[in-house]
């Protein structure tokens, strides 16, 4: 399988009034094309912290320290997201790379309606095969029967026609420039924005929205939150970017509404032939839609595997402390003792020492790096080889 | 058997108001007409999805919402229940009166209200916005005893630390501020106060659902202790079936306002009756992918509560539909032992 | 300890606020050291009457007897604005303080209970705030005639109505926190919510802006008293000072920075006490400001 991403190393630091929170601690992952790949934890453990790092969208106080992320997408040679401009890295934010937010309400902006705002992406991305669109449709015109047209309507069309091709065959001429800069002859253009909608309207659509006609004009308040979140998942994959980053997006939602948004992006998701990196606290949600699931503490990645065999035979105390603490029908829940560390000041070794029932002394000292066990299986733990591990299972 | 608490036709209405003058054009029926018992000693959960108004029926019971109409009894004598009856049968309205003038909690209001609240509490949901930022633990937890003058400064102080010790915190951390604890921590602070008054019944308001699953198995284990210790009775609102499952003995399931099914969580889980209920425990993923569900996904949404669909609030998006369905609700009838259910077509 | 190593930290990512708090501290000692600073001349029965050395009307430059010289009919400029710093912190703390009592106790009932009280009391609001502050000032001080209280019972009457309605708005907010059912759940009275519950979390933004517009008092106070309807005269007293000195802006016609401490010297002294406060209370914003605090 070839890898889409590939994080490196990456280290990040938030310089807060109480000290230096390691938010991202040495983080290395593969995400291959065409995957589903979960990362689960609990809060605080960096999970979100991996998205916005992969689309450099972390802020001040918080530094990238270290590390590279290779990005590769179809063909082409891999890039460093972390060394790219500001420029080029907004250039693959939102078409090449996009992402899908915890509260849809938040992710859409209120003053503005849905088809506004998906058409706003597909300007900022996908221009030129709007006009080429646009050409497209004054051609069409153009070649309708000439008694049913009008004479004066027609020069007027090809002059529209005109500009069109010249913005797309130089943009950086001094007529295309004047269009998309003075108001009143930037009306000029209507047919660029006609066509984003019409592709807002398709990509409504596709999202399973029944009358996206409609809903294409209405605000986000208008909308119910599983409704909001399908106009977020359209606005983030209206430029089919090949890798798609959802961060809890159902865990505002009910659990009836989940389940189509987990339908809804599981079809999408061969449908584009992208790669999903599906951010979740619910185990249950990585078991049912995940290729291959990481799970994070403490700003690193202690289990990796593929998904049955993360579930069936979980190898890292952590793993299996947390899938006891599940409630399930008929079973009491068995807690983790003691409490998430405190990010300021994290333990020695290993992060998770304190709270497990295993701890060596060695734990105490050494951060275990991430190995695997068997293939596709990786921990980062320093007891494998004794009683922690059971029988290999048989996928 | 006496219930320790008891809602008959308990009904909330929101008004929607518009206009200059805020004359209602509305109303959102968050609960409509629910009789619901909680016994001694219970642990009833109570389920559904957001809007449904199970928190409204909580906080309802607890007169922190004014009900439109109903009646609410709290630790109430089953002879006064027949008396009641009784004269509901004779239509006599002044006994009546004087019985729900001193029984009803629904009628209490000042003084008589801040009495009973010494014996019911409640614990919220989001432990980051149920505890005073600018107050220190120490007066978080003994303000429910300051507020019912139970005791003295000293001991007030004795008891806060008690407290803290029974919900698994260090008394040392009385003199600290919420913004220094955990959501965890935090929420065994709001239970701490909760139990300051040695209540008898505490609603829950999805007391778990801020937190994480290990923290969250951590809460639900002390609630099991505190409730053994102190011969407690819970009313247990959550949206997560699983959890209602893995704790409570018994589980109403809302939707729209309305109790769609009673029942024991394990049969309720094995066998659902109502098609709303099959449909929540076949959503809720579990974390084991081998034995994945035939997923069934609800079409639709849930209706707004202001206008709901007549008859059964849930046809529109039910398999099992007929024309009866669209017409007629269906009432909330016994079927077999400690199992009620709202259904023209059940499961089983 | 805590809270002082929080606070230094603050100061220190922000040097403007230590100058603001440097410049208040250095008035408040001229204030309380004014009769060391500028003793009042023996027999003079009110300190703050400036003591005039004549009747003439020209200024006189700095001299050994009148450090900063005198203004307009002979007042002694250092003497009065050393003694106008106490009358600038009167005016300032004294309507901020009633201000601040005013429109908390109306704002909270405002807000807490809404309903018809809301309606009542942000009535009486709209109609204080529907007339022009400085003319509504100049009314109630000639109304009241010519003193320092009736200065500040104007500048009071003038600025109660926007506090009552920022407090009203905060509480509103703070209002549907959970911690306030909490607490009416254990059965708490409304005097308790809103003092124990609602206030200490409402109430840090009326302090930014009141320690802001303590500057803004003193300029409005300034201003009547410049327009010659505050304090009587030869009250010790910045406006007015800057009121003796309106004819001698200019100076002579061969040197026109003649009488330039007439001005100056009140002018600096205002400016400087504005600015400190203003200073001051933009440090303040970023100390109390909740969602700055100890992330």
């Amino acid at each position: 399988m070839e890898k889409l991403v590939q994080i490196k190393g990456v280290s990040v630091n938030f310089y807060t009034y109480e000290g230096v929170v390691r938010a991202l601690n040495n983080l290395s992952l593969d995400i291959y094309k065409g995957e589903t790949l979960g990362l689960v934890g609990e809060t605080g453990c960096g999970k979100t912290m991996t998205a916005f790092a992969i689309l450099r969208l972390i802020m001040p106080p918080g530094v990238i320290e270290t590390g590279t992320i290779l990005f590769t997408p179809n063909g082409s040679a891999p890039v460093d997201l972390l060394s790219l401009s500001e420029k080029d890295i907004r250039a693959i934010r939102g078409s090449k790379i996009s992402m899908v937010f915890q509260e849809p309400g938040n992710a859409l902006n209120p003053v503005y309606t849905i088809g506004d705002q998906i058409s706003e992406v597909i300007l900022l991305h996908r221009n030129n095969e709007m006009i080429v669109r646009a050409i497209k449709d004054i051609d069409c015109h153009l070649n309708q029967p000439a008694d049913e047209r009008n004479k004066l309507f027609d020069y007027f069309i090809r002059m529209q026609k005109y500009i069109l091709a010249a913005m797309l065959n130089s943009p950086g001429a001094l007529l295309p420039r004047i269009v998309q800069k003075v108001p009143l002859v930037k009306r000029l253009l209507w047919r660029i924005n006609n066509e984003a909608k019409k592709t807002a309207v398709a990509m409504l659509k596709e999202v399973d929205i029944p009358d996206a006609e409609r809903i294409v004009n209405y605000y986000p308040h208008q909308l119910s939150g599983g409704m909001k979140q399908r106009a977020v998942i359209a606005m983030a994959l209206a430029c089919s970017p090949k890798f798609l980053i959802a961060d809890e997006p159902t865990t505002a939602l009910d659990v009836t509404i989940q389940a189509q948004i987990l339908e809804l992006l599981q079809r999408l998701k061969d449908e584009f032939n992208s790669s999903v990196l599906y951010i979740t606290h619910d185990l249950g949600v990585a078991a049912a839609i995940c290729d291959r699931v990481g799970v994070m503490y403490g700003g690193s990645i202690v289990e990796l595997a593929e998904v049955n065999e993360l579930f069936v035979n979980p190898l890292h105390p952590y793993t299996r402390a947390l899938l006891a603490a599940v409630p399930k029908p008929g079973e009491e829940p068995m807690p983790i003792p003691g409490f998430i560390p405190d990010p300021t000041n994290p333990p020695a070794g290993c992060p998770f020492h304190p709270r497990c029932s295993l701890a060596q002394d060695i734990c105490r000292l050494e951060k275990p790096e991430l190995h695997e066990i068997y293939p596709g299986h990786f921990i980062g733990c320093h007891i494998d080889a004794g009683e922690n591990i059971d029988t290999p299972s048989q996928n | 058997m006496t219930p320790l608490v008891r809602t008959k036709n308990l009904k909330t209405y929101f008004p929607i108001l518009q206009g200059i003058i805020r004359r209602p054009v509305g109303y959102v029926k968050a609960v409509d007409d629910i009789s619901l018992d909680v016994q001694h000693g219970q642990w009833l959960g109570l389920v559904g999805e957001s809007g449904c108004g199970k928190t409204t029926l909580g906080k309802t019971i607890l007169r922190l919402i004014e009900p439109t109409s109903g009646h609410i009894y709290f630790d109430t004598p089953s002879e006064i229940f027949q008396q009641i009856e009784s004269a509901e049968n004779e239509n006599n309205q002044e006994t009546l009166e004087t019985l729900y003038d001193t029984y009803d909690l629904a009628t209490f209001s000042g003084g008589k209200l801040k009495v009973l609240r010494k014996d019911m509490q409640l614990v919220h949901q989001d432990p980051f916005s149920s505890l005073n930022p600018r107050m220190k633990i120490k007066d978080i937890v003994s303000e429910p005893m300051i507020v019912h003058n139970s005791t003295s400064g000293d001991e007030r102080l004795k008891r806060a630390a008690e407290l803290m010790n029974l919900v698994g915190l260090s008394e040392k951390n009385l003199s600290r501020y919420p913004h220094q604890f955990s959501g965890g921590q935090r929420q065994r602070i709001a239970i701490a106060r909760a139990l300051a008054t040695t209540p008898k019944f505490i609603v829950f308001d999805e007391p778990t659902s801020a937190l994480d699953v290990s923290v969250q198995a951590q809460i639900l284990i002390l609630l099991k202790e505190l409730k053994q210790k102190f011969n407690l009775t819970y009313l247990y609102i959550t949206h997560a079936l699983t959890v209602a499952e893995s704790v409570c003995d018994s589980i109403a399931v809302m939707y729209l306002g309305k109790i769609v099914e009673y029942g024991d969580p394990s049969v309720i889980f094995k066998e659902p009756m109502h098609p709303y209920t099959q449909a929540l425990i076949l959503s809720t993923p579990i974390p084991d992918p081998q034995q994945k569900r035939v997923r069934l996904v609800l079409p639709g949404e849930v209706p707004s509560p202001s206008n709901p669909p007549p008859g059964c609030r849930f046809h529109p998006r039910c398999s099992r539909a007929t024309d009866v369905c669209a017409t007629t609700e269906p009432p909330l009838k016994q079927r077999g032992q400690n199992r009620k259910v709202a259904c023209w077509h059940p499961l089983v | 300890m805590k809270n002082l190593r929080f606070l230094l930290f603050h100061f220190k990512k922000n040097p403007l606020s230590v100058i603001g708090l440097v410049i208040i501290v250095i008035f408040a000692i001229i204030a309380a050291l004014a009769p060391v600073i500028a003793p009042t001349p023996e027999g003079q029965f009110n300190p703050y009457m400036i003591p005039r050395d004549g009747y003439g009307s020209t200024p006189q430059p700095p001299s050994d007897t009148h450090i900063f010289g005198t203004t307009q009919g002979q007042y002694d400029i250092f003497y009065g604005v050393i003694w106008g710093t106490r009358t600038a912190f009167q005016v300032g703390l004294v309507v901020i303080g009633a201000v601040l009592v005013i429109g908390i106790i109306l704002g909270s009932l405002a807000g807490y209970f809404g309903g018809i009280i809301d309606e009542i009391i942000m009535r009486i609001t709209d109609i204080f705030l529907a007339f022009p502050p400085l003319i509504l000032a100049m009314a109630v001080t000639i109304a009241l005639g010519a003193s320092i209280e009736s200065i500040i019972i104007a500048i009071t009457v003038v600025s109660w109505p926007s506090y009552a309605r920022v407090i009203r708005g905060d509480i509103l907010a703070i209002r549907e926190e959970d911690y306030i059912e909490a607490s009416r759940g254990v059965g708490a009275s409304h005097l308790r919510i809103i003092l124990k519950h609602i206030l200490p979390n409402s109430i840090y933004p009326i302090f930014i802006m009141a320690s802001l517009d303590i500057g803004s008092v003193v300029l409005t106070a300034a201003a009547l008293s410049f327009l010659g309807l505050g304090v009587p005269e030869g009250y010790a007293d910045w406006g007015q000072m800057i009121n003796f000195a309106r004819n001698w802006i200019v100076g002579t016609p061969t040197n026109t920075f003649a009488y330039w401490h007439a001005i100056t010297i009140p002018g600096l002294f205002i400016f400087f006490f504005v600015m400190g406060w203003n200073l001051l209370g933009d440090s303040l914003r970023d100390i109390l400001d909740p969602r700055l605090a100890r992330r």
